[in-house]
């Protein structure tokens, strides 16, 4: 009976045992409030010194990025950028009906709808055979400033007025019938039984654009895998007359081979422009000369650079203390962008050392990589768009390491080595605010 | 067999619940937090009245001297629970708050003729707040919030013994082990969290001594007065400091990782009492209690507020209704009201935090051998909503269980 009453009680009280307080931890318990003391400070800091500048990488490793990329833009900032593609094509199919006879050859370029520039621009695009071997003078990887000796009697061309966006659209680029006839003179003739007999006797291509005009630059999809809907190759047209009135038409499709074996030459001229003084991987132009700009270019590698020198001062505030949140912001110059040349929505941004070598790209304390953000609002005086960079595990980096690192940003294209976007970025804005926490 | 498991049985339940022990007032962040002001048997009915209560059937918490009186082959064990709902409140907010108690587990037991022992667990102070306060972030118009929370209290575990020296004469000593973790975390929301985890350890050893001394008979009444003195002591504290970030992208980053920090020594006053009970005629039992602990001579030093001396103030009256109308129910019952005024020992903006309850309680027998359920009801309120300060309003149902066994009766039957 006793037992039974305790043990009833005991239920009963701790089934109402309950804390309504830590139901809700965003309820605010003023009572009390006034008699509390304690030692925390927050306080925010925004008056960091910051030192910028501009770079470029010493070259870009431009193969193996499945985009032929082409085209000529000029730019005040940016000077004259050109990309031009190599590549080597091949066909593993050597078989042609005896009773074939060759109709004609030609480029099919396939738009992947990378487009920078003034897409209503007329454009030329030549196509010139390669007269050495796809291969690189050393290592796997050709870069942007590869190149290889090619016939300067093109093959063929187009002048066009692209339509990058539209997906039923292509280019064609006729070739020469000579070259095309001789390549199927040499299948049908067992000549060329496979793709190796064939790059011996058809080194590769390349496509070189009208570097003389400023209009855009356009990216076209290419893989190894022949006969693909949306890729891009030399094709090769044949007809075999078997008697009926059907369509008797046929084509061999040679794509690249591999996809180490195309790549881009981007090039660019820089004379004449504010970042003209790059000596090698290691120079910084301070914004100081170009005006408290600073520039960033994809394909070129040209990189805006952020130092914060005095972040690990913050470490002397206090003997324990920590950031609560690190933002770099930053506004890119007011006209340098337009629909033609658009912002990206996030840029990319890596940790380099002083001498401007990668060490990794940015990551938040959870190790995710951290991106520049872009945030517009579509007012009419513009004032509210820039960048914002969680610094949080850069900072937190900086002030937990034991040495003075003497690290810096870089601001990039996400696949900087495929594109040729590019940013200016006002330095007249930037600025760290870091919300510090110390006890 | 089931007498014997019992007292066990508490035990280790009162382990397990006063992990989940829970009290939800702002002063608890002072000093070592609210005291426990459950009373043993039904003393909480009569105004927390009890120096010179003799009772050979139940346990009297305030005075050891009352052991003396125990009866021979006599076993007394005591669980009691208290629930309080309360609603806190300053000038312009009001919050409310349930809570749920465990206040004590108690036995006490012969020795040998005019000699008891009692050894029991209780809560000694409790610890339970969440307070938020809004802070400015310097350097900007921003404002951040810091959440300030405590939790746990001090335990204490007493063994006292008390003696009758002579037919009249009580004399009893009360040695309690405090212990027990006051934890403090501090949080700040601001784009990251930030948590500051203090477990604040305190121990030490408290002695109290009491009398009961029984007047000869005057007109027929009985009176008896009691006093107790509780000496000084002083309790040590550690504290282990653990302090962490969690990071936007939810990761944890420690700051500082089991920090061990001395902390001041608490101090606890000397404090006397003084009770006089009087059976003014078989019916009626009146009490009066004065106590006084001298904190201002503890010296402590305190941010905003200082201790100062606190009396306390209590009145109980139990009616019982006489022998021969003990043919009803109703009639077996004790019936109680009390009264109890505690000055409080802070003054906090020159205002010192007074609280006073009144009580209504019954003695409810269960079984012939003098079991009882003590129920009590007791409404009163602490501080005042004056000077910025906090009023608390409290409802408190408590419920001791206390039984008499015949322990070394029914050991025969093993």
């Amino acid at each position: 009976m006793r037992f039974v009453i305790i043990s009833m009680v005991i239920v009963v009280f701790s089934s109402c045992s309950s804390d309504e307080l830590n139901s809700d931890k965003l309820k605010r318990y003023p009572v009390g409030s006034d008699f509390i003391e304690n030692d925390i400070q927050v306080r925010v800091i925004d008056t960091f010194s910051i030192k910028t500048g501009t770079f470029k990488l010493d070259s870009l490793v431009t193969s193996g990025k499945n985009r032929i990329l082409l085209g000529s833009v000029i730019d005040n900032d940016f000077g004259h950028l050109t990309a031009q593609s190599y590549f080597e094509v091949r066909n593993s199919e050597f078989s042609i009906d005896t009773d074939a006879v060759y109709d004609s050859i030609g480029f099919v370029l396939n738009y992947d709808h990378y487009h920078y520039g003034d897409t209503t621009q007329i454009q030329t695009y030549k196509i010139h055979r390669l007269l050495e071997t796809v291969k690189p003078n050393e290592g796997d990887d050709f870069y942007s400033t590869s190149k290889l000796d090619y016939d300067t009697e093109p093959l063929g061309e187009i002048v066009f007025t692209p339509r990058p966006n539209r997906d039923t659209d292509s280019l064609y680029i006729p070739m020469n019938d000579e070259i095309g006839k001789d390549i199927f003179n040499k299948i049908l003739d067992n000549d060329i039984n496979n793709s190796d007999d064939f790059t011996q006797f058809f080194k590769g291509l390349t496509i070189v654009p009208n570097t003389s005009s400023n209009s855009h630059i356009l990216g076209f999809n290419t893989s190894k895998v022949t006969n693909t809907e949306k890729n891009s190759s030399m094709r090769l047209f044949y007809t075999v007359d078997d008697g009926d009135s059907e369509d008797n038409s046929y084509y061999i499709d040679f794509a690249i081979s591999s996809l180490s074996k195309q790549f881009n030459a981007i090039k660019t001229d820089l004379i004449g422009t504010a970042i003209g003084g790059f000596e090698d991987g290691e120079t910084i132009i301070s914004s100081n000369d170009t005006s408290n700009l600073i520039f960033s270019q994809a394909g070129t590698g040209i990189s805006s650079r952020i130092e914060i020198p005095t972040i690990k001062k913050l470490n002397e505030i206090s003997d324990i203390g920590t950031a609560l949140s690190a933002e770099l912001t930053f506004n890119p110059l007011k006209g340098s962008y337009t629909n033609n040349k658009p912002l990206k929505d996030s840029l990319a941004v890596y940790v380099i050392d002083n001498k401007n070598r990668i060490l990794n790209q940015l990551a938040s304390t959870n190790g995710d990589a951290s991106y520049a953000v872009l945030n517009q609002n579509d007012d009419e005086f513009d004032s509210q768009t820039f960048y914002s960079i969680d610094l949080s595990g850069y900072v937190e980096e900086i002030l937990n390491s034991s040495y003075d690192l003497n690290y810096a940003l870089m601001i990039q294209f996400i696949g900087y080595d495929k594109t040729v976007n590019s940013l200016v970025i006002d330095n007249n804005e930037m600025k760290l605010t870091v919300n510090y926490l110390n006890y | 067999m089931l007498k014997q498991i019992l007292p066990l049985v508490f035990i280790s339940i009162s382990n397990a619940f006063f992990a989940q022990n829970n009290t939800s007032t702002p002063y608890s962040l002072f000093g070592l937090g609210v005291e426990n002001k459950t009373a043993t048997g039904g003393l909480t009915g009569l105004g927390n009245t009890g120096f010179g209560q003799k009772n050979k059937y139940e346990i009297n918490i305030y005075n050891p001297a009352n052991l003396g009186n125990i009866e021979q082959k006599s076993f007394l064990y005591e669980f009691g629970v208290n629930g309080v709902y309360s609603e806190i409140k300053n000038d312009d907010t009001s919050d409310t708050h349930n809570d749920a108690n465990i206040s004590h587990v108690a036995i006490a037991f012969p020795i040998k003729k005019g000699l008891g022992v009692s050894l029991g667990l209780l809560p000694y102070t409790k610890v339970g707040y969440d307070i938020d306060i809004l802070n400015n972030i310097e350097g900007s118009t921003d404002t951040y919030i810091t959440r300030v929370s405590g939790l746990g209290g001090l335990n204490k575990f007493y063994l006292s013994g008390g003696m009758k020296i002579t037919e009249n004469l009580n004399l009893g000593v009360d040695l309690s082990f405090l212990f027990g973790s006051i934890d403090q975390e501090t949080q700040v929301y601001l784009n990251s969290s930030v948590f500051i985890s203090d477990i604040n350890r305190y121990n030490g050893i408290k002695l109290k001594t009491g009398l009961q001394y029984t007047l000869p008979k005057i007109n027929g009444k009985e009176t008896t007065i009691g006093a107790v003195i509780e000496f000084p002591t002083s309790l040590s504290g550690t504290q282990t400091r653990n302090s962490y970030k969690i990071t936007s992208s939810e990761t944890q980053i420690a700051l500082e990782n089991e920090v061990e920090n001395e902390l001041d020594s608490f101090e606890l006053p000397l404090a006397y009492g003084f009770g006089i009970t009087s059976l003014l005629n078989e019916n009626i039992t009146t009490s009066f209690d004065f106590k006084k602990l001298l904190w201002e001579n503890t010296n402590q030093l305190q941010n905003n507020e200082r201790y100062v001396n606190q009396d306390i103030y209590a009145f109980g009256l139990e009616y019982k209704p006489t022998q021969r109308n003990l043919t009803t129910y109703w009639n077996k019952i004790k019936y109680r009201v009390g009264f109890n005024y505690n000055s409080g020992f802070l003054n906090i903006s020159n205002t010192q935090i007074n609280s006073c309850f009144v009580s209504v309680g019954l003695g409810i027998p269960i079984t012939k051998d003098k079991t009882n359920f003590n129920i009590s009801y007791s409404y009163g309120k602490e501080g005042t909503i004056d000077n910025n300060l906090i009023q608390e309003n409290f409802h408190k149902i408590t419920l001791n269980l206390n039984f008499v066994g015949n322990w070394f009766k029914k050991r025969k039957f093993l």
